[in-house]
């Protein structure tokens, strides 16, 4: 039996089936508008944070597994990369928030075509669009003047921890191998412009770029700061084969608190930008002394 | 054991695990509530996990399952080769590259597998043309789909190199296996294409029969290298199908064939509708699996088949040493 359809043929009809497989697949744009919202199942850290930043903790009904410290047992729905839907609709929520920055990995639209009623909150690329979001999860949960107020204060802190004077050069690590530093369009790059830092690392379009040892000694920054326990050893030995990094020469490479760059909350900005500004300080103060 | 009572038992022992599929997950509902629930209309909680999430997910699992392993026949058939499968002719790799570039640009989840599928079948299309060139043997089908997925691998991992580190685990997860992203109206038209190129590969059960004894011989007995090419594409077609839309599942097209041949012979008239239904299962078996060991956390599919398979052929090598065939 000869099926009289040439190998050129076939790829075609699959190309053609596969579309066909897709033609009016178009579930259509959702709108979920949350009414007397009483349980909340959170899919981000942050936005969980938030959350019992807003006094509405009890209102979680579910969180991933990584998830901030909490005074009651929540359950837990799954990981952050891939939370499990079943369990959630199970819990019975009112309302299900995501954040686009964990979105790309939960197949977000499994919640709404299950059903639930899921939000999605905005990138955190600054201060003011974790704001931004902090003032819709308060909108939503039904604590919008308790939103407004904090982000009052929150504003008004970070205008008194914000360091304008740009004195030294930083750059900015989160993982030692390969060498990942935080670039200036980053979220940590942000910091640590509001920190008073020049960061050495420009923007290029990728948030957290894999560096060469040879970049970091070309740009040669006064100080360096890595969330990797152990930072100082490891520049120390970095460039003992490669003399002339200053910040190792100069003792300036410090550990920082991941703690608050792990969250994108107005409260961690703050406390990450305190952070890195008093040490920055130091280090200015150190070099004013040592000339 | 009479083949048909062998085949009787199969089916009900496929019918009782599909229950059973349905039934477990993060919340177990009893089977005898099922039809209740079913019949309960939209409003519980219980419908909707069944309805929208549980269902497609396993009439996925099987449709993805039944053409991996049909094509996994196919291919140990034209390549005369028992460790061959689906993913020998650079599929996965193809597939993995453009599942990669699209998850990297984040594209909806309709261009990641189209992208996936474009990939797959330019991977197939390349190891076609080589080994066209070497008269279409099996070991050059075979050499080139290694080359290529080596190639085609670098290429994914060169892409994670510059993506940002959410998207990177979207796409390891996509390398995992995921059906868990389930769609009537996508499984169901699958089902459809996958339906026909099975019955295409039915249709060529005695080719596959004959090939197996050799080159020569089959060409004396009427199979032509027009034959070849269409099995090769319908195996791969099948492939490229189901990798595009649930991910690298691997070791089904691989270890269910095995076992139904040793089940039920190497007749094709028996093995492929056989392997058809084994891999439905075998999958449905493991994503199930996946969703029940430790909850509410979700093991991709591709995983535990990747555990049941490397499994597999350990205890094979160990039992049967060097005489294995």
């Amino acid at each position: 039996m000869r099926i009289q359809w040439h190998a050129v043929i076939a790829p075609l009809v699959a190309a053609a089936a596969l579309i066909i497989i897709y033609t009016g697949d178009d579930d259509g744009e959702q709108v979920c508008v949350p009414r007397n919202v009483r349980r909340v199942v959170s899919l981000s850290p942050s936005v969980t944070r938030e959350i019992i930043d807003l006094g509405a903790e009890e209102m979680l009904a579910g969180v991933t597994s990584y998830h901030p410290p909490m005074k009651k047992k929540v359950p837990v729905v799954g990981t952050i990369l891939h939370p499990n839907v079943e369990t959630i609709l199970s819990l019975g929520p009112d309302l299900v928030l995501y954040s686009e920055e964990d979105s790309a990995v939960q197949h977000a639209e499994r919640l709404a075509a299950a059903g639930l009623c899921a939000v999605s909150l905005g990138r955190n690329r600054n201060f003011e669009e974790i704001c931004a979001n902090y003032l819709r999860i308060a909108e939503l949960i039904g604590a919008r003047d308790a939103g407004r107020e904090k982000i009052s204060r929150y504003r008004a802190l970070l205008n008194v921890a914000r360091v304008t004077e740009k004195r030294c050069t930083v750059a900015v690590f989160i993982a030692h191998t390969p060498l990942v530093a935080a670039s200036e369009g980053s979220f940590v790059g942000e910091i640590i412009a509001d920190s008073g830092g020049i960061n050495v690392v420009k923007d290029t379009g990728i948030g957290y770029p894999i560096l060469s040892a040879e970049f970091l000694i070309a740009v040669n920054p006064d100080v360096i700061l890595s969330i990797m326990p152990g930072a100082a050893e490891f520049f120390l030995s970095l460039s003992g084969s490669a003399p002339g990094l200053r910040a190792t020469e100069k003792g300036q490479v410090y550990t920082i608190n991941e703690r608050h760059l792990a969250y994108y909350t107005p409260g961690d900005y703050i406390a990450a930008v305190r952070e890195i500004a008093a040490l920055l300080k130091k280090v200015v103060k150190q070099d004013e002394n040592r000339n | 054991m009479k083949t048909g009572i062998k085949i009787l038992l199969f089916t009900a022992a496929a019918c009782g695990i599909f229950v059973l599929c349905v039934s477990a997950g993060s919340v177990f509902i009893s089977p005898f509530r099922i039809p209740e629930i079913l019949s309960g209309g939209a409003g519980s909680v219980e419908y909707r996990i069944l309805v929208d999430l549980r269902i497609p997910r396993i009439l996925m699992a099987l449709v993805v399952g039944a053409s991996l392993s049909v094509s996994g026949v196919v291919f140990q058939a034209v390549l005369k080769n028992p460790l061959a499968d689906p993913y020998t002719t650079g599929v996965s790799g193809g597939a993995a590259v453009g599942a990669t570039v699209a998850i990297a640009f984040s594209m909806s989840y309709f261009l990641v597998a189209l992208l996936a599928f474009g990939g797959s079948l330019c991977a197939v299309s390349f190891v076609y043309a080589v080994s066209r060139y070497r008269g279409l043997s099996g070991t050059a089908l075979v050499l080139a789909g290694i080359a290529l997925s080596v190639l085609l691998s670098s290429a994914v991992l060169l892409v994670f190199a510059f993506s940002r580190a959410d998207y990177v685990h979207k796409a390891l997860l996509w390398l995992m296996g995921d059906l868990s992203i389930a769609k009537y109206a996508v499984v169901m038209r699958m089902a459809v294409v996958s339906l026909l190129l099975t019955g295409l590969g039915f249709l060529y059960r005695r080719h596959l029969n004959i090939i197996s004894f050799g080159d020569e011989f089959a060409h004396g007995l009427g199979v032509s290298r027009g034959d070849i090419v269409n099995l090769f594409w319908i195996a791969s077609l099948l492939a490229a199908i189901s990798v595009s839309l649930a991910g690298v599942i691997g070791f089904v097209g691989l270890l269910v064939p095995h076992v139904i041949r040793f089940m039920f012979g190497p007749d094709h008239s028996r093995l492929i509708p056989a392997s058809a239904l084994g891999g439905a299962v075998f999958l449905m078996g493991a994503d199930t699996l996946g969703r029940v060991l430790v909850p509410p956390y979700d093991i991709p599919a591709g995983i535990i088949t990747g555990f049941a398979g490397g499994l597999f052929f350990l205890v094979l090598v160990i039992r049967k040493g060097g005489a294995y065939t």
